[in-house]
């Protein structure tokens, strides 16, 4: 990555201004996959001076800021889908730096975090646009530049996410999270599908129409093999994670 | 962007590029123990301490470092030589390349968990990779480093 300028902002209404005042002015949040991509930024707005650092706890559920990094996940009072989904994203170094946010808005396809707050019917709020449905963003997007400000996620009864890893750290070949009964397959490697409420439980019901494509790290027949073993045990095992 | 950077104690009036990132910022003032290894921060070998935090020095922009505490190796020469005595008296060190990192990440777990299960440990260290040996030698040496505290 290179970077021509880059400013603080000191209020969120400053960087959404900054942000529509140029075509190319970008947004940097942890900054970890932007600094991996090979392209030159006119202008970046950084979103650390905005206090958007934070986990609340409320009646039903959970706010939590889109700066909050997943270290931060990892050891706060969220539900238990998110915490496991954190925990193996590469090392604490790098889970201290890497922000939820960020996670969301660059819609890795690869991403535990993104499957974890889908399950959770996560939802997102934008500066200018408002409130909107993770999972209505991920399949959709946004038709304007907009802010990501925070994550309302409502409380589980019960949730996890699954994965599996060649090593600890490493991108997941596939990932199941679960939340009261809906299912998402993440890192198909496609983007993350959702699967709602199926009414007998068994992992054919449940990854009936979902393919599973080769890359480089394994091929599809493994990766379902994989997802159908994950959900195996969550079908067996659920009702005992918690919130 | 001109900087206020407190590194290991020590301050400077800095003049920050944009893009510029810590490790760069640190190697130019003399902080050589800060190594580059894989530069897409994956190996950890970069981990340096700000403000508490670890974090991969290759990826933290040095206007963000502004107003807050740097901590490298140098900054912690009594506890790095400790960890390190550990480290070597267990025979594990081949090309030594990974250790400032490890010792950092070592630092902060032990500042955060004083009392790691092993199971903690490898988690904690799990992003901090050692390509000469396969990490017992360095279990081994943090379990004694862990109970002689």
């Amino acid at each position: 990555m290179k970077a021509l300028k880059i400013i603080k902002p000191s209020s969120i209404s400053e960087a959404y201004e900054v942000l529509h005042s140029q075509k190319k002015a970008s947004l940097i949040a942890g900054g970890l996959f932007m600094r991996l991509q090979k392209k030159t930024f006119p202008l970046l707005i950084d979103l650390e001076p905005l206090n958007l650092n934070y986990i609340k706890p409320i009646k039903d559920g959970y706010i939590i800021g889109a700066m909050t990094p997943l270290r931060g996940l990892e050891q706060g009072t969220v539900p238990n889908a998110l915490k496991t989904a954190v925990k193996q994203i590469s090392g604490v170094g790098v889970r201290n730096m890497a922000t939820v946010g960020g996670s969301i808005c660059g819609k890795y396809p690869f991403s535990d975090i993104n499957s974890a707050l889908l399950a959770l019917d996560a939802y997102l709020v934008f500066y200018n646009k408002g409130k909107m449905s993770m999972r209505d963003f991920y399949k959709k997007g946004l038709d304007d530049k907009d802010i990501l400000v925070e994550i309302y996620i409502k409380k589980p009864k019960d949730s996890v996410t699954k994965y599996y890893k060649k090593v600890y750290t490493d991108f997941s070949l596939v990932n199941v999270a679960y939340a009261d009964d809906d299912f998402v397959i993440g890192a198909r490697p496609g983007k993350a599908i959702v699967v709602e409420q199926v009414t007998e439980l068994t992992p054919d019901n449940i990854l009936k129409g979902i393919s599973f494509k080769d890359d480089y790290r394994a091929s599809g027949e493994y990766r379902k093999a994989l997802a159908t073993a994950l959900i195996e045990d969550i079908i067996k095992e659920r009702g005992t994670y918690g919130s | 962007m001109e900087v206020n950077l407190k590194i290991n104690g020590a301050k400077y009036k800095y003049a920050a590029e944009p893009d510029e990132y810590l490790i760069d910022t640190l190697r130019k003032l003399g902080y050589k123990s800060v190594k580059k290894g894989c530069d897409t921060t994956s190996c950890g070998v970069c981990s340096i301490v700000v403000d508490d935090k670890l974090v991969p020095s290759c990826s933290f922009l040095t206007i963000r470092a502004d107003n807050k505490q740097v901590i490298t190796v140098e900054g912690i020469k009594k506890e790095a030589r400790k960890i390190g005595e550990m480290i070597t008296g267990e025979g594990v060190d081949q090309c030594g390349f990974c250790s400032p990192g490890h010792v950092m990440a070592i630092y902060t777990m032990m500042k955060e968990n004083p009392n790691p299960t092993m199971e903690e440990m490898k988690h904690y260290l799990a992003g901090n990779l050692c390509r000469c040996s396969g990490y017992e030698g360095q279990h081994r040496a943090l379990k004694k480093l862990l109970e002689v505290k």
